[in-house]
């Protein structure tokens, strides 16, 4: 139960730094909905340990503390999600034949376009981002976590709590995913 | 002899990912190099790869411009609900 006083406060930070908290977990994220209810639990979890607020500190750097983190638990679930499930072993093997070799219908080919331009193409960015959301949401996470870090992916494996061969495995997958959708609804269209 | 020399495709296009996360050993790099220079396949997929970086790099920042929330509305309505389920 948070007191009236408290309450007073934290009101006031909502308004006045819940437009910063959300641009940074939008930021991180590329994800509106993920994004706001990552501020969300971050006040909830603000309104839990206002008590243990000290009043040197920096009440957005407070805040953006238990936002990082709640980043970083976001991530984690994801990542802890993907390797608990089977499937993703069976999906890589069926872009291979026994032997690790390319199956006929999915060994690359020259793409013949000016791979440069494509975005300037809106009907390809169409069709990329309906690619990218058929990812399962992990895979999503992982893609989404490389490309957005500006740190080294190095050191992302390491706050996410799982080993590279964990995380490049989860990139061989989702790209292999990724450029067979491109391909059936754009290239080799 | 030869074999060891050989790595399949699929352990090739995997070590092409994992070079973007960490460094490769020498023997990884010497097989890499000596199977992309046979296997045109996997020097397709090399090189597509780094295309599909670009275009989510270029994706991501698309998302930012386009679906970046300016509208104040959209903010309020997000601190409205955050102060009413503090309360609760």
């Amino acid at each position: 139960m948070v007191s009236l006083a408290h309450e007073k406060i934290l009101e006031n930070w909502v308004k006045k730094y819940t437009g910063d908290l959300f641009t940074w977990a939008f930021h991180k994220t590329s994800n509106r909905q993920t994004a706001e209810d990552l501020v969300q639990e971050t006040f909830l979890v603000a309104a839990e340990k206002i008590e243990h607020f000290r009043n040197e500190s920096q009440p957005k750097t407070w805040l953006f503390g238990i936002l990082k983190n709640k980043i970083a638990d976001h991530y984690k679930t994801a990542v802890k999600n993907f390797s608990l499930n089977p499937e993703t072993e069976d999906f890589t093997n069926s872009f291979f034949e026994g032997d690790g070799h390319w199956k006929k219908d999915f060994m690359p080919h020259e793409w013949n376009s000016d791979e440069e331009k494509l975005f300037d193409n809106n009907e390809f960015v169409v069709v990329f981002h309906m690619c990218m959301k058929k990812l399962p949401p992990q895979w999503f996470a992982c893609m989404t976590m490389k490309y957005l870090e500006e740190k080294e992916p190095k050191y992302v494996c390491q706050e996410l709590g799982f080993s590279p061969t964990n995380y490049w495995q989860i990139i061989h997958r989702a790209k292999l995913q990724l450029r067979h959708c491109l391909e059936l609804h754009w290239f080799y269209e | 002899m030869i074999k060891t020399l050989i790595l399949s495709c699929k352990k090739a296009t995997e070590l092409v990912e994992k070079r973007s996360i960490v460094s490769l050993s020498f023997k990884e790099t010497v097989l890499l190099h000596v199977h992309t220079a046979i296997c045109d396949a996997c020097a397709t997929y090399q090189k597509q790869s780094v295309v599909i970086d670009d275009m989510l790099k270029q994706s991501l920042h698309h998302d930012r411009l386009y679906n970046y929330p300016q509208q104040n509305d959209h903010l309020n309505l997000l601190i409205d609900t955050i102060i009413e389920k503090i309360k609760k």
